[in-house]
């Protein structure tokens, strides 16, 4: 799973080749095949697009709207990520999308593409500038995702939404988390380039730098600066880290960008 | 005439070396540097077109989506250099041309040798209803030509069938045949807003990428600044 990163070009034939009994075992093929689907990332870390190589039957499920090209060989079904399957949910789900909508302009909206052929191509690609990251997700470690840093993930990757709290809502970003349990691949994109941060004890992050965490971690949002920078600038707001675990962070902010740029728009 | 291109995939600069009295044609204001003997002419026209022919040339550049006048660089008694660069972030791609038709999406074209003829063309009446501006530079001829790419760009050799992000084309040989779509999963995408308008592809030819939607990139970011006062 980890070996496909290293090699480029045909990996996920090397991995077939390495392992013939597992093409007859069709029972567990399957289990491999999502192990070992090959998504390489090209032109990193600037402007980041992964290529993604599916089998007959395989799915891949990524952010409404990242699509950049295709085989014509998909079927393509809209979903809501983090979803339930009652009515409830569904209504749940439209309320959210709505607000959503309203309150960040982002979607939560994903699309499941279910390759009919062996071989075919999918390339998605955020609408920023930015590297993507493959990590990867297991049972015993879920990955917790700022909501629009989520590009892509494989199907045995399922995902919940975390309301980040209302003081979230004034630092625009991060005001829902994705919490992606299960196991598989999960693709991360980011505004510049990705760091991930080792966290033992505690550690602070920007809330317009946070791209998502793993491990045995809690988090408070804690105002640094007075309300008045809180309120006015919608910066100054951090995410306290405490526990053990991994956080990965952006090395731009999205907000400070809009900040520099507004004034400078004509009049 | 020979190009080399550097700096990509970021901030690529394409260094056009011109033999004596060889010229070469680029989108005015894509010239970054040249040799002092290098003379420049600006004109909307072919060198040997009537004013009227010029004023079409130039006209039909401007719909699909390039300026209206070209500049004309020349190395006049002996060698020279010029380089060129885009406006957007991104990688530049060079192709040479052997008497065959390349379309290029309007804002991907960077420079081209004298010998290669720039055209317009519609990307299809479905464009016109999408907002989505798809109209296309029709390059025929012989020689090299320079596009460039919002982000990196990806070659993808296709050989059937292939469906594109429109905002995401940059060329493609005309080999291919295309055809313009909504895209999505029913309902549910055209509600809650999803992949728009796609390039249906369908033949065997090369076909170039770029990994960044200009367009996209646009509205996140503009819908994050302040209305503009009138």
């Amino acid at each position: 799973m980890f070996t496909k990163q290293i090699f480029a070009g045909n990996v996920h034939d090397l991995h077939w080749a390495s392992v013939p009994i597992l093409q007859k075992a069709d029972r567990f093929s399957n289990f491999f095949r999502m192990q070992i689907m090959d998504i390489q990332i090209e032109s990193k870390p600037s402007y980041s697009m992964a290529v993604v190589t599916l089998d007959e039957g395989e799915s891949f499920i990524a952010e409404s709207g990242s699509m950049v090209a295709m085989s014509n060989s998909f079927d393509v079904d809209t979903t809501f990520n983090g979803r339930g399957t009652g009515f409830f949910d569904f209504l749940q789900a439209l309320f959210v999308g709505l607000l959503r909508k309203f309150l960040a302009g982002e979607t939560l909206f994903v699309n499941t593409y279910r390759s009919k052929k062996k071989g075919s191509e999918l390339m998605v690609a955020p609408a920023m500038v930015g590297d993507i990251v493959n990590v990867a997700v297991s049972e015993d470690k879920p990955f917790t995702v700022q909501a629009t840093s989520f590009l892509a993930s494989t199907t045995g990757v399922a995902s919940d939404l975390i309301w980040g709290g209302f003081s979230m809502l004034f630092a625009k970003e991060g005001a829902f988390f994705l919490r992606c349990r299960g196991s598989g691949d999960l693709l991360i994109n980011s505004y510049g380039a990705i760091e991930k941060v080792e966290v033992d004890g505690s550690y602070i992050v920007d809330s317009g730098h946070v791209v998502g965490f793993q491990g045995n971690l809690k988090y408070s949002i804690q105002r640094v600066g007075g309300w008045k920078a809180t309120l006015l600038s919608g910066e100054g707001l951090v995410l306290s880290f405490s526990g053990q675990g991994t956080v990965w962070l952006q090395t731009r902010n999205m907000g400070s960008l809009v900040g520099w740029l507004t004034p400078m728009l004509p009049k | 005439m020979q190009i080399e291109i550097k700096y990509g995939p970021s901030y690529a600069l394409a260094i056009v070396n011109l033999d004596e009295n060889e010229e070469v044609i680029s989108e005015s204001g894509a010239m970054v540097s040249m040799d002092s003997h290098v003379k420049i002419e600006t004109s909307a026209g072919k060198k040997n077109q009537s004013a009227l022919g010029g004023l079409m040339s130039g006209l039909k550049r401007m719909v699909a989506g390039e300026s209206f006048f070209q500049n004309r660089f020349k190395a006049e008694g002996k060698s020279g250099e010029v380089t060129f660069a885009p406006t957007f972030v991104g990688d530049m791609q060079q192709y040479e041309m052997q008497n065959n038709t390349l379309l290029i999406q309007s804002k991907s074209f960077v420079c081209s040798g004298v010998d290669v003829d720039l055209d317009s063309k519609w990307g299809g009446g479905k464009t016109f209803f999408g907002g989505e501006g798809f109209i296309l530079l029709k390059a025929s001829g012989h020689g090299p030509i320079v596009f460039n790419a919002f982000g990196g760009i990806r070659r993808v050799d296709v050989d059937g069938s292939f469906t594109v992000d429109t905002g995401h084309i940059v060329a493609f040989e005309d080999t291919l045949t295309f055809k313009v779509e909504r895209f999505g999963g029913g309902w549910k995408s055209f509600i809650f807003g999803g992949e728009g308008l796609v390039c249906h592809f369908q033949g065997k030819g090369a076909l170039w990428i770029q990994t960044r939607n200009p367009k996209e990139f646009g509205q996140l970011l503009g819908a994050k600044l302040p209305m503009r006062e009138r």
